[in-house]
């Protein structure tokens, strides 16, 4: 299968790899899955209190585009509103990374990612988290 | 005699002109029956559309089957119903496999449904993805341990998680079972069953990842 030079890139070296403290107040955590290839993909986002991503962490057990698309989305989100980056779609990661089709699961993922750790600093923050997209509540 | 795949009523035998709606040989003269498309695999049994299968009874369906279909038996019959009668047998075979096995047979009601694992998914439970997550980072530590020669200890860690999500596999097998009678039930009362089959994907989709993540397990248990 042909992977972009981007995807092998985030592959080889992958960027923010490693954890924060699941429990500290400014960090939200997502773990997602993906029961029909078996991965697994933990995303922490460190959030100041105005509400702006200033790092990232993941962590992904999984194939070489999941992986990847992790790696991305943490470039992606840091520096950006909490807004902005709850609103990444997964069609952006694939467009950005040149995902093949049977890889586009991968992007869900971590779009997923995003949405779960985002989810996790608005509980832990007791915010309102009433007017999310349900789907992902 | 009319040549068995000639006939164009299919509820009617193409061998004695009796009724044999969907039977794979007629009762009245033992002609094989040329296949209908249509058939599930339930009723290649004459068996309800219904989860929960008494294993006995479907047993001995497919063995009389498979008798009344021996080739032996068809040696002396038409080109066209020796070849029927080969055609029966490999779907008779097939549907057997596949609704013998509560997996299986799982997966062919949510494809009979319109349904597959994988399709539009809904995000897995954060507490299934978490259990996954911490059982890989267990292996990731074993790989560590033994590439610094003390696997001991968290060889012993992996084997006892390694026993609790076998008991937790069983677990959701006795869940399906319960989905599979409360399906039928709603089936059979009119109350429909929509939510059983999300209900039924979910349940499926969760013994996937985990049968998947004890096949990793093993995996690095039997690498010591």
């Amino acid at each position: 299968m042909a992977y972009s030079d981007k995807v092998i890139d985030h592959y080889e070296n992958p960027r923010n790899v490693g954890s924060f403290d699941k429990e500290e107040q400014d960090v939200g955590t997502g773990i997602v899955g993906a029961p029909e290839c078996g991965d697994v993909m933990k995303l922490q986002l460190k959030i100041t209190d105005a509400g702006v991503i200033e790092d990232a962490r993941f962590k992904t057990f999984g194939c070489g585009s999941a992986i990847a698309s992790s790696s991305y989305v943490t470039e992606l989100v840091k520096g950006r509103k909490v807004e902005e980056a709850y609103a990444i779609k997964n069609t952006q990661i694939v467009e950005d990374l040149n995902l093949p089709p049977v890889k586009i699961h991968c992007s869900v993922l971590a779009e997923d990612a995003i949405k779960a750790a985002v989810s996790d600093w608005r509980k832990r923050k007791g915010l309102d988290d009433e007017d999310q997209d349900k789907k992902v509540g | 005699m009319t040549t068995p795949g000639s006939s164009t009523d299919t509820t009617i035998c193409s061998g004695c002109g009796m009724s044999a709606a969907k039977q794979l040989v007629c009762d009245g003269c033992g002609v094989v029956q040329p296949l209908v498309r249509e058939t599930d695999y339930f009723t290649t049994f004459d068996l309800p559309r219904n989860l929960v299968i008494d294993l006995a009874e479907l047993q001995q369906r497919y063995y009389a089957l498979s008798r009344r279909l021996h080739p032996d038996l068809l040696h002396d019959r038409s080109p066209a119903e020796q070849l029927a009668g080969l055609r029966a047998t490999a779907l008779v075979t097939r549907a057997y496999r596949t609704i013998k096995d509560p997996v299986q047979r799982g997966l062919y009601w949510l494809s009979l449904h319109g349904e597959s694992l994988g399709r539009d998914n809904e995000r897995v439970p954060p507490e299934l993805a978490a259990t996954v997550f911490e059982v890989q980072e267990k292996l990731e530590d074993l790989r560590a341990a033994r590439n610094g020669g003390t696997a001991g200890s968290v060889q012993g860690e992996v084997e006892a998680v390694r026993g609790d999500l076998a008991g937790r596999i069983d677990d959701v097998y006795r869940r399906l079972h319960e989905n599979f009678a409360m399906t039928d039930r709603n089936t059979t009362e009119g109350t429909g069953h929509a939510n059983d089959l999300v209900e039924t994907k979910a349940i499926l989709s969760e013994l996937h990842y985990l049968k998947t993540l004890v096949r990793d397990v093993d995996k690095e248990l039997e690498a010591a």
